[in-house]
């Protein structure tokens, strides 16, 4: 193991490599900043500049780009309450409003440290357990992926406290929303009214554009121009009771993401939200969640690092990509000639591990170029409401356009505007409808291939003790916490 | 409309999209011949959960007391006078203000192109809406456009429609 990590630091530590990840996190913050932009278009688009470099090097600059525009994302996820991408969307409660607080620069130097605690802690399980996961992950087929899933979706619904009605009625908005398009299965176009736009279905970055970065300008438009912020400079400092705040929900938030990070298909989004709804049942400060808790922000973004670095025991272990951005990294793979599976350890050593030690790297050039100029983002928000607006309407709608170089994006975004305003007004949670969008192909995806296994039968599920424990623990997470308040409310009218 | 109302009604919404949803889905085939689940069996499901929660939080909010609403936060309002000296009634003015140019923008699109277009969003807004200077307003909307040119159309080679005048 020693001589692994060794080889790996001896690869990666070349002046080359060193630098070629430095531009990568850089293009991919400036890439993460940009609307409808995430990280597996960041990877797309760049990956034909990596052709002439070496393929550890270029591999090493691709995951660089991955995990800075997750950073990138963050930051106008804090700023102006427009993710980057899904895995971006729970940093938006509380980053935003400890944005509205004056304390955005903590909000970003917290996701800067999270991350890179989780880099490390994640790091240091990849080297661990990378083998005997990927034999793990090759148990979850179908029915226990169906079962995660069912799992996070009461997470989130859980999020909303008393209001889980309505949390579960937005996931179930979500997911009919993403049965637009060509079913699973049976190929049958569904919803489309004709449409040969919508075949492919509802596309979630600008449905994500709409809903968070319109949606939000006009309800601030109605709600009116609030006292600008004039925090110190000191104020958007990170202290250090902040950081030691977060350190729980930080380590949480890092374990949480790698385990999910190591399934296929699961990926980074899944891992923010689990992470932030099992915090704010389990911290301290629970009761300021979706007020500014700077936990709020630390442990979905731990997560969603963990996760993004995990991702690879899949893609490189198994060949079986981890989520969007390490299948278009999978494909660079093939592009040199390289053949992720179980003998890619044997063979390449020096270029696995020398790509795993550069997401260490990587995370610590991410915290030097981040952790100083956290507060200087973070004085973005000076900028006159009036004209901030305009702009951010700009570069939505561009960044929507550029997804897909297609108009029908951009009425999408504006369609999606609307509804996002409204369910604003009438208090309506996004955090359901954006998994129930993002979870609704996999979902069905799962479901038809459990039932194809079962011969139609769903019940072939409870056959898994591992689906069967997934599910109880779902079942759990919404009984428990009730019986716990009923009992909690039954000793205190004892003692009156 | 008062919060109560607006939830209602954001609700009975649902209750409909629901089961539009669950009928026409029916239509794709609940299961599939050799008994799988079929193209229907997801919009079905989904519409019947969905009008069926719907028609839970109607009842629940209708047996909530009136206070309740308020205090939920649903479709708050500020003080009627925001910093900037503007009513409730003129901020929603301004509401749809932008959202109307909003629209006529998008509609000039084959015309203009999609940046000139968006350009003159930005100017209209600063100007028409916020009522900022009209050389303040253009300078910015000026200062965007080139940022977003260059960025998407230059580097990463987006390719933008430039509509009937052909400019960018």
């Amino acid at each position: 193991m020693i001589e692994n990590i060794l080889l790996g630091f001896q690869t990666a530590l070349t002046l080359e490599n060193v630098l070629w990840c430095f531009v990568g996190v850089l293009l991919g913050t400036v890439i993460g900043l940009l609307p409808g932009l995430g990280s597996t278009t960041g990877v797309a688009v760049l990956l034909p500049v990596t052709f002439t470099l070496e393929p550890v090097t270029a591999l090493i600059m691709l995951a660089g780009i991955y995990y800075g525009a997750q950073y990138g994302g963050t930051i106008t996820s804090v700023l102006i309450s427009t993710p980057g991408e899904a895995a971006s969307v729970v940093t938006t409660l509380d980053g935003y409003q400890m944005a509205k607080r004056g304390r955005a620069g903590a909000a970003l130097a917290i996701s800067a440290i999270g991350s890179f605690i989780a880099a490390i802690i994640s790091l240091a399980l990849l080297m661990a357990l990378a083998p005997p996961l990927a034999d793990l992950a090759l148990e979850f087929g179908p029915v226990e992926m169906l079962a995660i899933m069912i799992l996070a979706l009461v997470v989130v619904i859980t999020f909303q406290g008393k209001d889980m009605i309505r949390g579960a009625l937005m996931a179930v908005a979500g997911l009919l929303v993403a049965t637009v398009g060509i079913a699973q299965g049976t190929s049958e176009a569904r919803f489309t009214f004709g449409n040969v736009n919508l075949l492919s279905g509802i596309p979630f970055v600008e449905v994500m554009i709409g809903l968070f970065a319109l949606g939000e300008v006009l309800h601030q438009i109605r709600m009116g121009a609030a006292a600008p912020i004039r925090a110190r400079f000191q104020d958007m400092l990170i202290t250090r009771k902040d950081v030691k705040d977060s350190m729980p929900a930080i380590l949480r938030g890092s374990g949480i993401g790698f385990l999910l990070g190591i399934l296929p298909g699961a990926g980074s989004t899944l891992a923010s939200f689990m992470a932030y709804g099992v915090e704010r049942k389990v911290s301290r400060n629970r009761d300021n969640f979706g007020r500014g808790a700077i936990e709020g922000v630390a442990s979905p973004e731990s997560a969603n690092n963990a996760a993004a670095n995990a991702n690879f025991v899949p893609t490189l272990a198994l060949g079986i990509p981890g989520g969007a951005t390490t299948a278009v990294l999978l494909g660079a793979f093939t592009i040199f000639g390289l053949q992720p599976g179980p003998l890619l350890f044997d063979t390449q050593p020096a270029l696995v591990w020398g790509l795993l030690v550069s997401f260490f790297i990587g995370n610590v050039l991410l915290l030097v170029l981040n952790l100083p100029l956290a507060p200087v983002f973070a004085q973005m928000l000076r900028i006159p409401y009036g004209y901030l607006y305009p702009i951010i309407l700009l570069t939505s709608l561009i960044g929507a356009y550029s997804v897909s170089n297609n108009m029908f994006s951009v009425w999408l975004v504006f369609v999606f505007g609307l509804i996002g305003y409204l369910m604003k007004e009438v208090d309506l949670p996004m955090a359901p409808f954006v998994l129930g969008l993002v979870l609704g192909p996999l979902l069905e995806k799962a479901l038809v291939q459990t039932s194809a296994i079962g011969k139609g039968n769903l019940g072939v599920m409870f056959e898994s003790p591992i689906a069967v424990g997934v599910i109880a623990l779902a079942i759990a997470a919404i009984v428990v916490p009730r019986v716990l308040a009923a009992l909690r409310g039954a000793r205190r009218d004892a003692r009156v | 409309m008062s919060p109560r109302i607006a939830r209602v009604a954001a609700s009975g919404v649902m209750v409909v999209v629901g089961a539009v949803a669950a009928l026409i889905g029916s239509g794709y085939g609940f299961t599939t011949d050799n008994g799988q689940i079929g193209a229907g069996f997801m919009p079905v499901v989904l519409g019947v959960v969905m009008a069926v929660l719907a028609v839970v939080d109607v009842v629940a909010t209708l047996r909530r007391p009136p206070d309740a609403d308020a205090d939920a936060g649903a479709g708050t309002e500020q003080s009627d006078i925001d910093v900037l000296g503007r009513s409730q009634r003129q901020r929603n003015g301004m509401l749809a203000l932008v959202v109307g140019l909003l629209f006529l923008a998008l509609l000039l699109v084959p015309v203009t192109g999609l940046l000139i277009a968006l350009g003159l969003l930005v100017v209209a807004i600063a100007t028409i809406v916020e009522r900022r200077h009209i050389l303040a307003a253009l300078l910015v909307g000026a200062i965007a456009i080139a940022v977003v040119h260059v960025v998407f159309a230059v580097l990463l080679k987006v390719p933008m429609p430039t509509g009937l005048i052909g400019l960018i």
